[in-house]
C-alpha cells in the first residue's frame, strides 16, 4: 500500500514538472526570442546558416533594393547576401600623388538596429573583412591568402547624390605587393566577405565564395596586373 | 572547359579542385644559389636523389651555376634555390619557403628560399640542438616543389615542422603513395 502511494506521488510530481518545462519553453520562444533586445542575437544565428537553396533561387533574379527592413530574420539573411554578391565590384582609384589603388566596392543597404531604427548596415556592423586567395600560386603548400580588415563606412561615389547608391570602400593594398615576384600577375579571388561588430552581442554577416558564385554565376576576382 | 575536381592525394589543388604538379614537364631543373655554403651542396643533391630514386626517374635536376648567371628571384619560369640572408621578421620561425606558380593544373615555376638569417644548418653532426638538418629540410621543400602540401599524420616528410637536430629524410609509404598519384 505504501509502495502504491509513493508511485502515485511520483507520477503527480512527474506530471507537474513536465507542465513546468512546457510552460518555460513557451515563455522562452514567445517572450525572449521575440523581444527586440535579442533581435541581433537571433540574427547572428541566421547569418551563419547556409542559404537554403530553394529560397535563394526564388530570389536570384530579384534586384535587391537598398531598403532591406521589414523582412523576417531568415529572409533578411538571404537578401543581404544577394545584394552584396550582385553589386560587389572592383574599382581603381588614384591617390593625390597618382598612385593606383585597387578597391572592392560593396553596396550599402538599410537594416534595423537594436532599437528598431532604420540605419545603414555600417551602423550595426561597423567592421568589414575581406579574404582574398590567389589562384596560380602556393607557399609551402598553402594557398596565398590576403586578409584585409577595415572600418565599414558607406559613402557616395563622386558625382552621385542618391544615398541609396552608397558604397562601402575597401582598399585592398594589392599595389603594395607589386615588388613581390611571388605574387606578380596573379588573379585574386574573393573567398569571404564579413561585416561584423565587436562586443558581447557581436553580430556577423558572412558571405563565402560558394555563395558568391551561386548568386553571380561567376567568381568575384581581380587580376593584379601592374 | 572546366575540368572535374580530383582527390587531393596530398597535393595542392587549383580553384577547380584539380591537383597541381609538373605533369610531363620533367625533370624540374633547379639552380643552386652560388652563395650556398659549399658543404651543404651535397645535402641538397642527396635530397633530390631521394625523390628521384623513389619515383624511378629523374624528377629534380639540381644544377650549380656561376654567380654571374644566377638570376634573382623572379616569376620568369626559372627555378632557384636561394640562400636568403634577408628574411622578413614576420616569418622568422620558418626555415624555408617554397613558392610554386601554376597555370591550370600545371606548375611552371618553383623557388625555394632558405632562411639563413635565423637558422644554421648541418650535414651530419649538429653543433647544437638548434641546428637544422639540411637534407631533411630539402627533402621536405622538394616535396612542395613537386606540388605536395603539408600532412599532419606521421610518418611523412611533409610534416609542417622540423625540430632542430632532427633527421627526417626518408620517404614514408604515405609519401611514396602520394608521389605515385602524379609522377
Amino acid at each position: 500500500m505504501r509502495i502504491l502511494k509513493s508511485s502515485k506521488k511520483i507520477k503527480i510530481w512527474f506530471f507537474a514538472v513536465s507542465i513546468f518545462f512546457v510552460c518555460l519553453g513557451v515563455f522562452i520562444s514567445v517572450v525572449v526570442v521575440q523581444s527586440p533586445k535579442t533581435y541581433i542575437q537571433v540574427k547572428e544565428k541566421f547569418v551563419h546558416r547556409k542559404i537554403a537553396s530553394a529560397t535563394v533561387e526564388s530570389l536570384l533574379d530579384e534586384n535587391m533594393p537598398y531598403d532591406l527592413t521589414g523582412f523576417s530574420d531568415s529572409e533578411l539573411a538571404v537578401r543581404t547576401k544577394i545584394r552584396i554578391a550582385q553589386r560587389a565590384e572592383f574599382s581603381v582609384a588614384e591617390s593625390e600623388d597618382g598612385a593606383r589603388e585597387t578597391l572592392l566596392l560593396l553596396p550599402d543597404f538599410q537594416i534595423q538596429n537594436r532599437d528598431g531604427k532604420n540605419v545603414s548596415v555600417c551602423e550595426v556592423l561597423p567592421f568589414v573583412q575581406v579574404v582574398l586567395e590567389a589562384d596560380g600560386a602556393s607557399w609551402n603548400g598553402d594557398p596565398v591568402r590576403l586578409v584585409v580588415a577595415s572600418h565599414c563606412r558607406a559613402e557616395n561615389m563622386e558625382g552621385v547624390k542618391d544615398v541609396q547608391q552608397g558604397k562601402i570602400k575597401i582598399f585592398l593594398g594589392l599595389e603594395k605587393l607589386k615588388n613581390k615576384s611571388e605574387v606578380k600577375g596573379l588573379t585574386w579571388f574573393v573567398r569571404e566577405i564579413q561585416l561584423y561588430s565587436h562586443g558581447n552581442n557581436a553580430d556577423r554577416l558572412k558571405i563565402n565564395s560558394y555563395e558568391i558564385l551561386k548568386i553571380r554565376g561567376q567568381d568575384l576576382s581581380v587580376k593584379a596586373d601592374f | 572547359m572546366a575540368q572535374a575536381s580530383q582527390e587531393a592525394c596530398g597535393y595542392v589543388q587549383n580553384s577547380s579542385g584539380q591537383r597541381v604538379s609538373w605533369k610531363g614537364q620533367l625533370p624540374v631543373v633547379i639552380f643552386l644559389d652560388p652563395t650556398l655554403p659549399s658543404e651543404l651542396v651535397t645535402s641538397v643533391q642527396s635530397a633530390a636523389q631521394k625523390w628521384n630514386s623513389s619515383a624511378g626517374k629523374l624528377l629534380i635536376d639540381v644544377r650549380t651555376v656561376t654567380a654571374e648567371n644566377f638570376k634573382p628571384q623572379a616569376s620568369d619560369g626559372w627555378n632557384g634555390i636561394y640562400w636568403s640572408t634577408d628574411w622578413d621578421n614576420t616569418v622568422s620561425l620558418q626555415q624555408a619557403i617554397t613558392t610554386i606558380r601554376y597555370r591550370g593544373n600545371m606548375i611552371f615555376e618553383a623557388d625555394i628560399k632558405i632562411n639563413s638569417k635565423n637558422f644554421t644548418y648541418y650535414v651530419s653532426q649538429p653543433n647544437s640542438n638548434q641546428e637544422v638538418h639540411m637534407e631533411s629540410l630539402l627533402v621536405h621543400e622538394f616535396g612542395h616543389l613537386l606540388g605536395l602540401k603539408h600532412l599532419s599524420t606521421s610518418p611523412t616528410v611533409m610534416l609542417a615542422t622540423l625540430s632542430g637536430a632532427t633527421i627526417r629524410d626518408t620517404l614514408s609509404d604515405q609519401d611514396l603513395g602520394d608521389l605515385k598519384c602524379e609522377y
